[in-house]
């Protein structure tokens, strides 16, 4: 498994590294497996919840004595009941993705390999969904440690897609009647129709939501590119249509206007309704960008 | 400036000159960087954001530019040329068709017109004349006249049996725009030294077509009668010159002879040199005979292959004579077959002057005791000349000047009656003398006072219709012949034929002036329109350029 440049795309030191870290949410659906992700299920458990009236079928082991010796009335003891996370991992495969050097799917890839290793090494059950113009749903979830190579696989078999609808996949996606997870959205968040179609989408989800942005120097500073200077004819990468421009301070300032405002919204959206951000360089390592995210070992959500 | 006044070789050079500077400015030319982006949307919201249209900023498409100017630069030009063109009238363009007879050759006339149509198409009607070198000269298109006019006044042109008028319509021409450049555009049969030398300065002469030269011509240059040399009455010589451009030998076997219609071979021909000949004896006592000698074979120029005579008439006289006369007299007009004595109703009558019994005739011949000298009278003058020369030819008035012959006299008298006054003493004095000059005398002056014209008038091809006291009209004296035989409303005929040795020569020889192309100046219509198409096709240049995404 290689990066287009042929350097290892994944590694067990990797793997080893990200494996460290741990993705809690406040609170998972109810209806998963056990595991380790609280839940507002009441069952078997470690941690003591309530008492409740004993009824035909409870466990006679969890009938608290005491309280029958001192009340006369049989009442059983309660826990909270640990179950796993759905984390919905949805890779964009737009062919903004894989354009520059360094493509931004490399970073993404690791990304969603890095997530779906702590997920998977947390006994949460992770489903990629790759997506471009429409989401793709190719296989089931995968549980337990066991299943991370064959979750690097699938990553490693996505290929580059064309135009990028965003919004209208989210839309989709929020469609799907799936147990309440986490969602994380890997993506440059380009899109052609503008962010706000995608923050209103974004917003619709059910889900907890996580939100990786790749981004790359020269998004914030096009001078950075030594092509873009004087007369040029820009070509979206996706939909192939040129436009002229004549590359002057003026128009600089303009798009830099344009771009901040576009991270502004999401960065709204993030605090709005408390989801999680990351802005991932896809030209650094992303290892370290991580560990900054994760902090001192968990990501809580 | 318009590029219609500018030599050819110019033009050519400045085209050349403008590829190579559009060749120089496609390479010159700033090629736009073309970068695949994936924030394409945000570029676009930065573009919107921008103004539409900035003053003081460079050009950023000098193709689009120079395409541009080069549409509107070259309108304007077009405009400012025809202009110009309108402005130029001290310049005339003549065009000069020659339908003369060395233009029946086949081909000749069908390819002057046809570069005289192509050129006129090309000239500008405000400052052209076309004209046809007919019998007269006329002009078939004046200034103003739409070209297209042109075309239908040419198909009726033909090439017919006149002389070139090229050189008296030229010293019209001068005479009459002698301010004015003129340009003549030529068509027609070559023009020789004389010709060109003629041309005067401000006449610049362009030989447009230039009939090319034959390579043999044979024909038949000259056609004549006189009283035969054998003296028998009735009878004429009639003589026929022969040219060949080629060094063949001449022999009356070349040529073959009808009359009035009918082929004939003449008994008497004989070789006088020089590829002259003469038919002796030709007999002309009845009616008067057309006489028609033709080359047996025809050549590439028919014109001069054949020539037609109206041989000499032998009319009779009408003579009456007064009873007193004397003897021999009545034995010697007797004898004369063209004189048919009558009792009444005379053409001419002799008497005595003395005589009061003369009977009353149109003409008398009166014989007088007095005079010491032939007198002839009618009215007019003119008829005296050609009188005296005949006298001359005869050599009278030499022997008159001896005092052997009787000395002329002429006189114009008020009426238009002929009389001849003859003294009997002179005439007896050539009686007893047996004078050969007497009958001829007496026979002479009997016709010219029976006024009765022995030979038809014949002309060279193009000369004038002859001029005679009976000549009604006088505008018909100088209207030149075709060939053949005409009449005129007096009833007179005359036969023309080409009989132009110097034109059947001339038919060999090369022009000295070689062909010119047409360099007239291009029509202000024309013009314009090359330009209005030459602008049409750059804005469609444009228009593929901004289809492929060139131009911006």
């Amino acid at each position: 498994m290689t990066t287009t440049k042929g350097s290892p795309l994944f590694d067990p030191s990797f793997v080893e590294q990200v494996q460290q870290f741990s993705l809690r949410v406040a609170q998972a659906g109810k209806g998963g497996r056990l595991a380790e992700q609280k839940t507002s299920a009441r069952g078997q458990g470690l941690e003591f919840a309530d008492f409740k009236p004993y009824v035909a079928g409870d466990d006679l082991r969890a009938i608290d004595w005491n309280i029958y010796r001192r009340l006369g009335r049989v009442f059983v003891r309660v826990f909270e009941e640990q179950q796993d996370l759905p984390v919905y991992i949805l890779l964009d495969l737009s062919a903004s993705m894989f354009l520059e050097h360094p493509a931004r799917i490399n970073a993404a890839k690791q990304v969603a390999l890095a997530l779906g290793a702590i997920a998977l090494n947390q006994h949460d059950a992770v489903t990629l969904l790759p997506f471009a113009e429409r989401l793709q749903m190719q296989h089931k979830s995968l549980s337990g440690k066991h299943q991370l190579l064959r979750l690097a696989q699938l990553i490693n078999e996505t290929t580059q897609q064309d135009k990028t609808s965003l919004a209208e996949v989210l839309s989709e996606f929020a469609g799907f009647p799936l147990r309440q997870g986490l969602v994380v959205v890997i993506s440059d968040f380009f899109d052609n129709q503008g962010i706000a179609p995608v923050v209103d989408a974004l917003g619709q989800l059910r889900h907890r939501l996580l939100m990786v942005q790749l981004t790359q120097p020269w998004d914030s500073d096009p001078t950075l590119q030594s092509d873009i200077s004087g007369d040029v004819r820009l070509q979206d990468c996706e939909t192939a249509q040129y436009a002229d421009m004549q590359i002057t301070p003026e128009l600089l300032a303009n798009y830099q206007t344009a771009y901040q405002a576009f991270n502004q919204a999401l960065t709204q959206l993030a605090e709005g309704r408390g989801a999680g951000l990351l802005r991932l360089n896809a030209s650094q390592a992303v290892l370290p960008q991580l560990t900054t995210l994760f902090g001192h070992g968990g990501l809580r959500l | 400036m318009s590029f219609s006044n500018l030599p050819l070789s110019v033009v050519l050079v400045g085209a050349l000159v403008i590829a190579l500077a559009l060749f120089a400015l496609q390479w010159l030319r700033p090629r736009t960087k073309v970068v695949k982006v994936a924030t394409a949307q945000f570029w676009q919201q930065a573009a919107q954001q921008a103004p539409a249209r900035v003053l003081w900023q460079k050009f950023h498409y000098w193709l689009a530019l120079l395409l541009s100017l080069a549409i509107a630069l070259l309108l304007w030009l077009t405009l400012s040329g025809v202009q110009r063109q309108h402005d130029n009238d001290a310049h005339l363009s003549l065009f000069f068709l020659d339908n003369s007879v060395a233009m029946q050759v086949d081909g000749r006339l069908s390819e002057a017109k046809k570069r005289l149509l192509q050129d006129v198409a090309n000239s500008q009607p405000e400052q052209r004349q076309v004209w046809l070198g007919d019998a007269v000269a006329m002009m078939l298109l004046r200034e103003q006249d739409n070209n297209a006019l042109l075309g239908p006044k040419l198909v009726a042109v033909k090439a017919t049996a006149h002389r070139a008028v090229f050189s008296s319509w030229l010293a019209a021409m001068q005479q009459q725009y002698r301010n004015r450049q003129i340009d003549l555009y030529y068509y027609g049969a070559p023009l020789n030294a004389s010709e060109l030398a003629a041309v005067p300065q401000q006449i610049h002469l362009h030989a447009r077509y230039a009939a090319p030269a034959l390579t043999q011509n044979m024909a038949i240059v000259a056609l004549g009668q006189a009283p035969a040399q054998s003296g028998l009455w009735g009878k004429v010589d009639v003589m026929f010159t022969l040219y060949a451009s080629d060094a063949r030998p001449l022999s009356a076997n070349l040529v073959k002879f009808s009359l009035d219609g009918q082929w004939f071979q003449p008994t008497d021909i004989r070789a006088l040199g020089n590829g002259r000949f003469v038919i002796r004896d030709m007999d002309v006592s009845s009616a008067p005979q057309q006489l028609q000698v033709s080359l047996a074979n025809d050549d590439d120029f028919v014109a001069d292959d054949s020539a037609t005579l109206t041989l000499a008439s032998t009319p009779v006289i009408k003579l009456q004579l007064a009873t007193d006369l004397p003897a021999w007299l009545r034995t010697l007009v007797q004898l004369d077959s063209g004189i048919r004595i009558v009792q009444q109703q005379p053409d001419v009558v002799i008497c005595q002057q003395a005589d009061s019994q003369c009977p009353q005739a149109p003409a008398q011949l009166l014989l007088n005791a007095a005079a010491n000298s032939a007198l002839f009278s009618t009215a007019g003058e003119s008829w005296q000349a050609a009188l005296q020369q005949q006298w001359q030819r005869n050599g009278w008035l030499a022997l008159a000047a001896q005092q052997q012959f009787p000395e002329l006299m002429l006189q114009a008298s008020d009426t238009p009656e002929r009389q001849v006054q003859l003294n009997n003493a002179q005439l007896s004095q050539l009686l007893a003398a047996q004078s050969a000059a007497l009958p001829s005398l007496i026979s002479q002056s009997l016709r010219w006072l029976a006024n009765k014209q022995q030979f038809t008038p014949y002309l060279a091809v193009a000369e004038p219709w002859p001029y005679t006291e009976n000549t009604q009209n006088a505008a018909l004296a100088a209207t030149p012949l075709l060939a053949g035989s005409q009449q005129n409303e007096a009833g007179q005929q005359a036969t023309a034929s080409l009989l132009v040795a110097n034109l059947s020569a001339n038919m060999t020889e090369t022009s000295p002036l070689e062909q010119e192309t047409f360099a007239g100046a291009v029509t202000p219509l024309s013009m314009l329109s090359w330009g209005i198409l030459l602008a049409v096709l750059l804005l469609l240049v444009e228009w593929a350029l901004l289809q492929r995404g060139r131009l911006p």
